[in-house]
């Protein structure tokens, strides 16, 4: 089931402001985490991880779950497919990969967000707040997501096996259809 | 009857870029069995610090966050 151009690009405008969207969100985590981690002022390490659980529920996770389900319309939808080409392939394994490690993290997260949040945490218990977690994740997801970025792009050659039997069964469907033109009659 | 076409094989950049992400996997899968990397989830925490594994927030962030 092929989309209409229109449709398709519709599609693609939309799994691109979300992915890119989403790698932005993920850039302003980063400067945050960084700062969570750098900052001698402990209100702002405070605030940092405040803004991070904010952050990670109202744009990481709105944005990821977005980003993969605009992407299987748009593999699914087109003549690309979803496992056709290897490109396509591993944006599909990276997201989901990233989607889930960033749904787990929220929980950590949101107990972070919570000792930050407590004005009787002692000292000890803010020391959990340094550490470089949040930094180490960021870091991931950017690599992960700026790999996609060039996937898409570039999309490198090399169909799957499953990729090349299609291809080889539309060939085939082509050159019956040549061969017999009176098929084309009853083709849709 | 469909014509065979001669498969091709893997592309390089294919298994370069599956090698690199089995060894990373397998050090992430290292370090969670170790216990030296990050892991995902509030449990950790109770490895690295006893203090803050015994003591639940004691400030909701409830009135902060509406969590969906």
């Amino acid at each position: 089931m092929t989309m209409r151009p229109g449709v398709r690009k519709f599609a693609l405008t939309a799994h691109v402001t979300f992915s890119v969207g989403w790698l932005g969100a993920v850039a302003g985590s980063m400067a945050i985490a960084v700062a969570a981690v750098t900052s001698q002022d402990p209100q702002i390490v405070r605030g940092a991880y405040l803004t991070l659980e904010l952050t990670g529920w109202y744009a990481l996770v709105p944005l990821a779950l977005a980003s993969l389900l605009t992407g299987l319309v748009q593999s699914l939808g087109t003549t690309w497919g979803l496992f056709r080409h290897y490109w396509v392939l591993f944006k599909l394994l990276m997201n989901l990969f990233a989607t889930i490690v960033l749904l787990l993290y929220m929980q950590t997260l949101s107990f972070l967000a919570g000792l930050a949040a407590d004005p009787a945490a002692s000292a000890t218990e803010l020391s959990v707040l340094r550490s470089p977690t949040a930094v180490i994740h960021t870091g991931g997801a950017m690599l992960l997501l700026l790999l996609a970025v060039i996937l898409s792009v570039y999309k490198p050659r090399g169909m799957t096996a499953y990729g090349q039997r299609k291809k080889a069964d539309r060939s085939a469907r082509q050159h019956s259809s040549a061969s017999h033109p009176q098929l084309l009659m009853s083709q849709p | 009857m469909s014509e065979s076409l001669p498969r091709i094989g893997t592309p390089r950049w294919v298994k370069v870029a599956a090698i690199i992400a089995l060894v990373v996997g397998l050090i992430f899968v290292i370090l969670l069995l170790t216990g030296g990397g990050a892991g995902h989830g509030p449990s950790r925490h109770a490895q690295s610090d006893a203090a803050v594994a015994g003591s639940a927030p004691s400030v909701s962030t409830e009135h902060l966050v509406q969590q969906p």
